[in-house]
């Protein structure tokens, strides 16, 4: 079977900013000129999920599949009848924003066996600042949790060590090389890092050997510039 | 200080809390408090504490009296619905008097309400909660970071004053992550012997802990007591902040928690357009600090409160005011958060 475009699950622990990196990714890939869908699969999260964006980007002209209705800001462990269909798509790239920790990938495992169907890419967000992932054993082991919950195996993963307004060059460079390093025990790809655009003036990007994603933030808290709509979880 | 690490607030109040030598949890989970509890699950084991997960809250605050009548520091945490639950053993810690620190991550209510962060539990907090004549200092973080450096503070205010102290968050503080860190070392518990069981001070001392005085009298001098010490707590642990203080502003807001972050946001956002506002920060909700806000509302035009909710600690303002200039009220229901910008036009529209 010949598949045109892609399916990118992106997974880590949780807080480890999976969902602000697959929102962007969404991004990234409508403006690149691919149709895509946002697919929304976190149980673990009870607010900042990517249903969050679903009116704005609908109304760019992208898809999100989420819980819908008046259930879908509780905190029960709901999907989308939704999700099923669109893993299966092959006329658009599709995107799982995968909720955290082995507890939130499990989840992938009741799709596994469509997803093992076709190609796919699974990234793990790292963030080296988050204590369960703060060092090179911490992420191996959360990598390995998170492969046995979901059945499938990671291929990517993306540094994205941050500490919000204190971010600098120091704490991304560190995240750089745990990633790398991880990456190399793992045998997998490591080639992007991200810096929020707010962030980028405390950061020596140039001093910095990987490729940089510059991450817009789409999950601002209610009293952070420019959020707009009255903020419910 | 160790290294700076990026926590969400419920976890990073469980791991203060843990680092203050809290070895004692008990808890029943409830969203948006539960990586409080997950948190404790995970941690407690690793440091030789007891994590155990109740078969309710009834049965967890119960578990809290019985650790804190044996001289160790104990800590548990809810939502809303679930502090509700606990609030008959609050009342049983107040009158046995022992220090415990209760955690109550607020969401949207009445009822079952929803999961989302409002300040609707303001007047259970802050009077008491549970039946009988009695308070408990209630502290309101802001920040994760403050959140963090709360649970310290409630355990040193509760063993010196032997009540429970109750730390006021919401949904927002306990789910949002934000940059913490821990100081390298806590102020150690002060010596339980004075008020847990099994330290007999002189051969025939029965110390027994009971919150049931059947003498109307001894009852009597047993609430007496209480409110000699809520008189110290009064005289000595009344904390609040103060922001644009300086300014030559007309109109002051009072906010505390969440609703005080985004009012910080409008009153820079109101600043830039030349208008000044000034900002108090209630941080002890109980006792709460009538005189600072008396001090801060001299000379103004127009107090302005701003609350998640319909209207509550806006009342301990008008008391703090005492008719000198009008209060007026922003407040929302439903867990629904303000934008700064919502704040901005709301606070034109009241001093226009």
């Amino acid at each position: 079977m010949e598949y045109s475009q892609s399916l990118l699950i992106i997974t880590g622990s949780y807080g480890s900013g999976k969902t602000e990196y697959a929102v962007n990714l969404a991004v990234e890939k409508h403006q690149g000129g691919a149709p895509c869908t946002l697919v929304d699969l976190d149980v673990v999260n009870p607010y900042f999920r990517s249903r969050d964006v679903r009116d704005m980007f609908t109304s760019m002209g992208m898809e999100v599949v989420a819980p819908e209705g008046t259930y879908s800001h509780a905190d029960l462990p709901m999907i989308s009848p939704r999700v099923k269909g669109a893993i299966t798509r092959t006329d658009r790239t599709v995107i799982l924003d995968v909720g955290g920790d082995p507890a939130g990938a499990r989840v992938l495992g009741r799709f596994s066996r469509a997803i093992l169907d076709r190609d796919y890419s699974m990234t793990l967000i790292v963030n080296t600042r988050r204590p369960e992932t703060e060092d090179l054993d911490k992420v191996l082991k959360m990598a390995a949790m998170i492969q046995g919950a979901s059945g499938l195996k990671i291929g990517e993963l993306v540094a994205n060590s941050h500490l919000m307004e204190f971010t600098d060059t120091e704490v991304v460079a560190e995240g750089i090389a745990v990633a790398k390093e991880a990456a190399r025990e793992l045998d997998v790809e490591f080639s992007r890092y991200c810096v929020l655009e707010d962030h980028l003036d405390s950061v020596d990007t140039a001093s910095l050997d990987a490729e940089l994603v510059v991450l817009k933030k789409f999950m601002k808290k209610p009293w952070e510039p420019g959020c707009q709509t009255a903020w419910r979880c | 200080m160790g290294k700076k690490v990026l926590m969400k607030g419920n976890e990073a109040v469980a791991e203060a809390a843990i680092l203050a030598g809290c070895r004692h949890y008990f808890a029943y989970p409830i969203t948006p408090q539960s990586e409080l509890i997950e948190y404790m699950a995970k941690k407690m084991p690793l440091v030789g504490g007891t994590f155990l997960q109740a078969e309710s809250e009834v049965a967890a605050i119960n578990m809290v009296l019985g650790a804190a009548a044996c001289g160790v520091r104990v800590m548990t945490s809810s939502s809303s619905p679930g502090i509700s639950l606990k609030q008959e053993g609050i009342s049983y810690i107040a009158a046995s008097r022992l220090p415990a620190v209760i955690v109550n991550v607020s969401r949207g209510g009445p009822g079952l309400g929803n999961i989302a962060p409002m300040q609707c539990d303001y007047f259970q907090a802050t009077r008491g909660g549970g039946h009988g004549d009695y308070y408990t200092p209630v502290l309101s973080p802001s920040t994760v970071q403050e959140f963090a450096d709360m649970a310290p503070l409630a355990f040193e205010i509760a063993e010196r004053y032997l009540t429970p102290v109750l730390i006021l968050g919401d949904g927002m503080l306990g789910q949002m992550m934000e940059p913490v860190e821990f100081p390298d070392s806590y102020p150690p518990q002060l010596d339980p012997s004075s008020w847990a069981l099994g330290a007999r001070r002189t051969p025939d001392d029965r110390h027994i802990i009971n919150s049931l005085f059947i003498d109307p009298y001894v009852l009597k001098e047993k609430t007496e007591i209480l409110f000699e010490v809520y008189d110290e707590i009064k005289k000595n642990e009344i904390r609040y902040e103060t922001y644009n203080m300086d300014s030559n502003a007309k109109t002051l807001v009072v906010a505390h928690g969440t609703a005080a972050r985004v009012a910080k946001s409008a009153v820079d956002a109101l600043k830039e357009e030349g208008v000044e506002v000034a900002l108090i920060r209630p941080i002890t909700l109980w006792p709460y600090p009538y005189d600072a806000v008396a001090e801060a509302a001299k000379g103004k035009d127009k107090v302005i409160t701003i609350e998640l909710n319909m209207g509550q600690m806006v009342e301990d303002v008008k008391l703090a005011v005492c008719g000198e200039c009008p209060v007026d009220f922003i407040g929302k229901a439903g867990g629904v958060v303000f934008t700064p910008e919502e704040i901005v036009s709301l606070i034109r529209e009241k001093i226009s």
